[in-house]
């Protein structure tokens, strides 16, 4: 069962937004809103702090079986899980009810502002992927610390460099259904779990 | 993409029979497109920053830029595009784009009452006015503003020799990359700040800035990139930078330490005799013997810096106390120098003029520690020390214990870090930042860095020093914005009339450096205009500058108010552009065709392409310099590339492009500019090192004749080798020749280390560390920016945010003795809690003209132009002594405060009907 | 979070009218005696009906209706679809009271069955496990005792009390609807910590107010006034409507934090 997602290596991560400003451009989100957006993460005490960011976005959760909270929510089945693993949401059944938006324990939807509004959230650009493009954020990480693939293909150069970080592949607490798929790779420094899990 | 709504989208979709679903909305699948729409990428060059050549690609759909990404071909960007790049379509077809010439109808001060004009109406209206001005009060009442240009500024250069004005060289230089050029010139070569990350750099030492978000000199993609192949990377700087949180050493110092702080490492790299011996030996001046009883004598150095024509020679009266063949033998030579060379058991001289050691160098060895008797020609006999025992007395007290003390860092910290980087046979260049040009005694503390460089070696190494662009000597000639060599350098004499030439005596000489170190003061100047003294300043050309970006802006202010005449050309309605007379339509990068070559070492040489052709009436900066040229009668002479003195015809923006690539020809077997853009639009980016193998492409230049332009090997220095002891400093600046430590003017410390009693300012400010979505003052008004990074903000670290009260996103009154500035506060871990650092080049595009509400956030309110490095006089601009409380008001009135806000939205691209 | 007024609008309509037309049709299960209860039935019929209205028009058009047939088992299309059966129910049964016609047993069987789906949707749209603070007990404790409360009030304002035992099974659900606000309220103040930063909101933020004086002060404390009146006044039939207006505005404002919150 594919389950496509999306490794951030946040080792490699700079903070320097490219990747929030090329979904935007890409996917026409609107001003304001996000599908993907940059968090940072300061601890300790001057001058022995540490910091990292975390490119945050849907995680694409759960398998086929074990569909996540968005798809659980969902009243008219707009969001679906494809067949590759990616969570999409199809926007002719989108009723825009929100139900969806707060289902997602990880706040990667978005209500858009329209006259009909409609959840939207992270596609894995798939009008790119499919086509043998790299996802407009993937292709523009100055840093290369994004990537998508296949976790259950196991020669997926992603899911390999995911088995070689072993314990440094850190992951949202999966809650409810919703059980992540996506993740970061963290090294030498402390993941920091946020307060409401998140 | 951007203007489709999603409905009509959805529509079109549809209708069009996508063979998936209709999904989610996605932006721009090559599969949603009809096939009767036009698709083609387009290869060119950013400037969404003026840093870094990155090369991109441009989706066109329909003759409309769709979409922008990174070329991964660029040996020097690794595809590298920015938040900046990626929102530059927005940037290009904002609503609010100046498109059309404009004359003002109010007086200055007020709402303006812009009124359009032609193109020839302003053109015409400024020459006459130039030239009104320029006989009435003289050249030199005419100024440049040099800012960062669309297409860098080199051509507004021009206007002002053809005027025949001292203020060619209006640039923000003195306070960035001047410092770090003039630092490289007097100790081994101009351009030898510049250090290639992608040359593979063992060691990576940051020091004093963040190219990962800067780009300055090497691209974001390209700095990670680096970081990871190289085997270690320190990073030293007061604030936790992004990359730098992963490096293995990160010295947080005091702010404005720098300086003691290289100094410790010198000490520390002499005391574990890890320096290059051989190379110091030979190349360097270490060996020469230096004697404190003998008068500063010397020569007059006129030496033609590598892009400058003759008359851009300005010799320097070299005064040192090396000893010399004259010190010692009457009618003995002033540029031969002592040295005691321990296989004879003699004192020998190196002679400076040609460049020579005496006889076979395999059977000298020049001692470069020991005191030697020197029997003057006077016969006194004198103690003479080599320069480098000099300088390691020098260093003497900068034990790692006392430095600590200093920078208020743990001792071990700077051993360790220090020992690392020394424990590479060639670990690589030091890569220094804006943080210490802009912390006072800039040349003295960047000095000591290249020392370190210089010591272990890493000059023109593989990773070392490696020198930019402007090291090939042709450099200028091939450029078209350096369309400055149509008209011939100005004279000695009248460089010395540019403003500061008089308050610092190496200023006419930092103009022979060109480039952006080209400088003239931005503060004296606005003091001139207002006082008239010593000349009046009563007209400006400005092309894309901004007052508020430099130093005591309120001062500016004032200035710009008092000028006669204004003629700016800009993007957008900046407060600058609304206290000008005239303003003119500039071109955006997207639109511009012109030859590019990217500064610092990594040696990117293409072409801006023009995907998108000019919106409204705007035109390339070189064509508005031209036209306006002339206009005003000024006849084009180009001294470099014709030899026929009839052809003063002006060229337009297509000659200017054939000419820049004239001398490329056979290096790239191309004809004309056209073949030089196909070339580039087929095989990408040049390697400029390829391009010039003998120029740059070579390692260690100073052992052939390449780094000077004389024929004689070494370095392009008084004494032709690397300069420990610099002689430049020495005749101009004595006791400045070797390392010093100062504190920073404003400093509540002493010079080691102790707090002084407080004036009520108990915080240290830094400013200007840079967004990544912002270059200084440009694109507040894109929406993917902005709502990016909202508000100014101002670091601090929580200790102090629970002392003075304030949480997350308050507003807070930044408070020193020249004024107080309103910022939010970004709550940050990685700053120490007597330390905050500031946003720069604040404005408010949102509120109504003139004013924009620069003054609210500006954190150039608070910079005072009195205090400056005695050498080149740059700014302090970091290291300001504050006070932060909460600011009750809460925000600056009317400002956009929410991503929500509307105006964002307005803001959105309006693309002209087809 | 945005409120979704809509939403808010379906569930307050839903549980007020819900109440009423348990109560109304409480003594049917026997017997249904149509034109004795045309108030009960009417009032009913109009709430749900505004609180509906509202929420398809906030959803677009009515056709997204029938988009939530396809996945039934969701709270949210529970709640919806239920709600237009049991408006269609009811409109059903206030034409053939009008009529004259009595009422087969079945209807309101019927109604109590879709009224028990549409209460345990709203229940799920609110519990969600995305916001720990809120995925409790307390939410559906809180959407039927409003609702029988609520009910209750109408059933004495609109008609003698059925029950003789009235104050001791209204003060049961007051009890119900009061344990479930504190429930509310230690659950996000005390137990769940992890959830800190969305307390913070309720205890500071400028909608406080709406939680304190809407569902405390109003919605918990107007039943009690009511309860007092009813216990020492004959003539208290007022003191119901107030009663029944408290828990009214009670049940807005608590799923209006709720909707903030969530």
């Amino acid at each position: 069962m594919p389950r496509k997602t999306m490794i951030v290596d946040i080792n490699r991560c700079i903070g320097c937004l490219s990747c929030v400003v090329a979904c935007k451009a890409e996917n026409n989100v609107e001003i304001g809103k996000y599908w993907t957006w940059v968090e940072r993460e300061t601890s300790g005490v001057f001058p022995t702090t540490e910091m990292y960011f975390l490119p945050r976005g849907c995680f694409h959760c759960g398998d086929a079986k074990n569909p996540p909270e968005c798809i659980k929510v969902c009243p008219t089945s707009a969001t679906y899980k494809r067949g590759d693993g990616t969570v999409l949401i199809n926007h002719e059944l989108c009723i825009g009810c929100g139900q969806c938006v707060e289902a997602c324990p990880y706040s990667a939807r978005i209500l858009n502002s329209g006259a009909n509004p409609k959840a939207e959230k992270c596609t894995l650009c798939t009008q790119l992927t499919d086509n043998g493009e790299e996802a407009n954020c993937v292709q523009n990480c100055p840093g290369r610390a994004r990537m998508i693939g296949d976790l259950d293909n196991a020669g997926d150069p992603v899911t390999i460099a995911v088995k070689a970080a072993g314990d440094n592949l850190k992951r949202f607490r999966q809650i409810g259904s919703s059980n992540p798929n996506g993740g970061y790779i963290l090294r030498n420094l402390t993941w920091k779990p946020r307060a409401n899990n998140l | 993409m951007l203007e489709m709504n999603r409905r009509s989208f959805l529509k079109a979709a549809a209708a069009i029979g996508v063979a998936t679903p209709v999904l989610q909305f996605g932006g721009l699948s090559f599969a949603q497109n009809s096939p009767t729409d036009s698709i083609r990428k387009v290869r060119t060059i950013c400037r969404g920053c003026g840093k870094f050549e990155c090369s991109v690609w441009v989706t066109i759909k329909n003759d409309r830029p769709i979409k922008i990404t990174g070329d991964k071909l660029s040996h020097g960007s690794k595809g590298n595009c920015c938040s900046k790049a990626l929102a530059s379509i927005q940037t290009c077809f904002h609503p609010d784009r100046l498109l059309y010439p404009m004359k003002r109808t109010k007086p200055k001060g007020q709402e303006a009452g812009w009124v359009r004009i032609s193109w020839n109406e302003a053109l015409e209206t400024a020459a006459k006015k130039f030239l009104d001005i320029k006989n009435k009060y003289g050249a030199n009442s005419i100024r440049l503003h040099h800012g960062a240009s669309r297409i860098t500024s080199y051509a507004c250069q021009m206007v002002m020799q053809g005027l025949g004005s001292a203020n060619i060289g209006m640039t923000a230089g003195q306070v960035c990359k001047g410092p770090r050029a003039w630092a490289a010139a007097m100790t081994f070569f101009r351009g030898g700040n510049y250090v290639s990350l992608n040359d593979g750099v063992e060691c990576y030492v940051q020091w004093g800035g963040n190219t990962e978000i800067s780009n300055n000199y090497t691209a974001g993609a390209a700095t990670v990139d680096g970081k990871f192949k190289a085997k270690k990377h320190i990073v030293i700087g007061p604030r936790q930078q992004n990359l730098g949180a992963q490096a293995d050493y990160w010295l947080a110092l005091r702010p404005g330490t720098d300086g003691a702080m290289a100094m410790a490492w010198i000490k520390q790299i002499i005391d574990n005799k890890k320096y290059d011996a051989e190379f110091i030996t030979k190349w360097s001046n270490a060996a020469f013997l230096y004697s404190d009883a003998i008068a500063p004598s010397g020569f007059t150095w006129s030496y033609r810096q590598g892009m400058m024509s003759d008359s851009g020679i300005e010799p320097l009266d070299i005064k040192t106390r090396i000893v010399k063949e004259s010190d010692m033998v009457k009618g003995g030579s002033s540029q031969k120098y002592a040295f005691y060379d321990t296989v004879s058991k003699k004192i020998l001289f190196f002679d400076g003029a040609k460049a020579e050691w005496p006889g076979d160098y395999s059977k000298l060895k020049p001692a470069i520690e020991g005191v030697q008797t020197v029997t003057l020609a006077d016969g006194k006999k004198v103690k003479a020390v080599t320069v480098f025992d000099k300088l390691k007395a020098s260093v003497a007290k900068y034990t790692p214990e006392y430095t600590g003390k200093i920078c208020s860092l743990d001792p071990k910290l700077i051993k360790e870090a220090c020992n690392l980087y020394s424990s590479f046979k060639y670990g690589g260049g030091i890569f220094v930042g804006n943080g210490l040009e802009h912390a006072g005694n800039c040349i003295q503390s960047i000095r000591s860095v290249w020392l370190i460089s210089s010591l272990t070696g890493n000059i023109d190494t593989k990773g070392g020093h490696r020198g930019g662009d402007d090291n090939v000597d042709d450099h200028l000639k091939i450029l078209p914005y350096q369309a400055a060599t149509a008209i011939p350098d100005p004279e000695s004499a009248k460089r010395r009339e540019c403003p500061g030439a008089s308050a610092w005596p190496l200023m006419a000489w930092g103009l022979t450096m060109y480039s952006a170190p080209a400088i003239g003061d931005m503060a004296i100047i606005s003091d001139m205009t207002i006082t008239g003294k010593p000349y009046p300043i009563k007209a400006l050309f400005g092309m894309t500058g901004s007052f508020t970006q430099n130093a005591n802006a309120s001062n500016n202010y004032k200035a710009y108010k008092a000028l006669e005449f204004n003629f700016t050309a800009e993007i957008f309605m900046t407060p600058t552009a609304e206290l000008a007379d005239i303003v003119v339509p500039s071109a955006h990068w997207l639109e511009n065709e012109v030859i590019r070559a990217s500064q610092g070492a990594e040696g990117v040489l293409g072409a801006m392409t023009g995907p998108v052709k000019f919106q409204g009436e705007a035109w390339p900066d070189p064509e508005i310099c031209v036209q306006l040229l002339k206009k005003m009668n000024i006849p084009f002479l180009d001294p470099k590339l014709e030899t026929n003195p009839k052809a003063s015809v002006w060229p337009n923006m297509k000659e200017l492009n054939d000419r820049s690539v004239s001398l490329l020809h056979d290096r790239l077997g191309i004809k004309n500019w056209n073949d030089f853009k196909e070339k580039f639009q087929k095989q990408g980016v040049f390697d400029y090192k390829q391009v010039s193998p003998v120029e740059w492409g070579e390692y260690r230049r100073y052992e052939k004749t390449t780094l000077r332009n004389d024929g004689l090997t070494g370095f392009p220095t008084p004494t032709t080798r690397l300069e420990l002891l610099s002689t430049i400093l020495e005749s101009y600046h004595p006791g400045n020749e070797l390392p010093v430590y100062k504190e920073p003017p404003l400093s509540e410390f002493t010079e080691d280390g102790k707090k002084l009693r407080s004036r009520g300012y108990d915080i240290t400010l830094l400013t200007g560390v840079r967004s990544p979505v912002y270059f200084h003052s440009e694109t507040r008004m894109t929406p993917y920016c902005r709502e990016n990074h909202l508000l100014p903000r101002v670091q601090i670290n929580p200790e102090l945010a629970a002392k003075i009260g304030v949480k997350q996103g308050d507003w807070v009154w930044i408070e020193n003795h020249k004024g107080k500035i309103r910022q939010t506060v970004d709550i940050f871990h990685g700053i120490a809690p007597d330390v905050a650092s500031a946003d720069h080049a604040w404005y408010y595009p949102e509120l109504p003209g003139p004013e924009h509400g620069w003054h609210y956030s500006n954190v150039n309110v608070l910079v005072d132009d009195k205090y400056r490095d005695p050498i080149i006089g740059a700014n302090l601009l970091k290291t300001y002594p504050v006070k932060i409380y909460k600011a009750i008001e809460g925000a600056p009135e009317g400002i956009i405060t929410s991503v929500s806000d509307p105006r964002l939205k307005r803001w959105m691209p309006k693309f002209p009907a087809k | 979070m945005i409120i979704k007024w809509s939403l808010m609008a379906l569930t307050a309509g839903s549980t007020a009218g819900i109440g009423l037309f348990i109560f109304g049709s409480m003594n049917n299960f026997r017997e249904w005696s149509g034109k004795s209860y045309p108030f009960f039935t009417g009032t009913a019929f109009v709430l749900m009906l505004t609180g509906l209205v509202i929420h398809i028009m906030g959803l677009g058009t009515p056709s997204n209706l029938l988009g939530m047939l396809s996945h039934i088992t969701t709270g949210f299309s529970m709640a919806t679809i239920g709600t237009v059966l049991l408006v269609v129910l009811l409109f059903i049964i206030a034409i053939r009271s009008s009529m004259g016609k009595s009422t087969p047993k079945w209807m309101p069987i019927f109604g109590f069955i879709l009224s028990v789906c549409v209460c345990y949707g709203l229940s799920l749209v609110y519990t969600k496990a995305s916001r720990p603070a809120l995925n409790h007990w307390f939410i559906p404790l809180y959407i039927a005792a409003v609702t029988c409360l609520s009910g209750s009030y109408g059933h004495i304002f609109f008609r003698r009390p059925y029950f003789r035992s009235g104050a001791v099974v209204r003060f049961m659900f007051l009890a119900m609807t009061i344990s479930a606000v504190a429930g509310f309220l230690i659950n996000l103040k005390i137990i769940d910590t992890a959830d800190r930063y969305l307390n913070m909101q309720i205890i500071n933020s400028n909608m406080a107010w709406c939680f304190y004086g809407g569902t405390v002060i109003i919605g918990l404390g107007g039943p009690l006034m009511a309860e007092l009146a009813l216990k020492f006044s004959k003539r208290g039939r007022i003191f119901t409507l107030a009663g029944w207006i408290g828990t009214f505005i009670g049940s807005i404002s608590f799923f209006t934090i709720i909707n903030i919150l969530g």
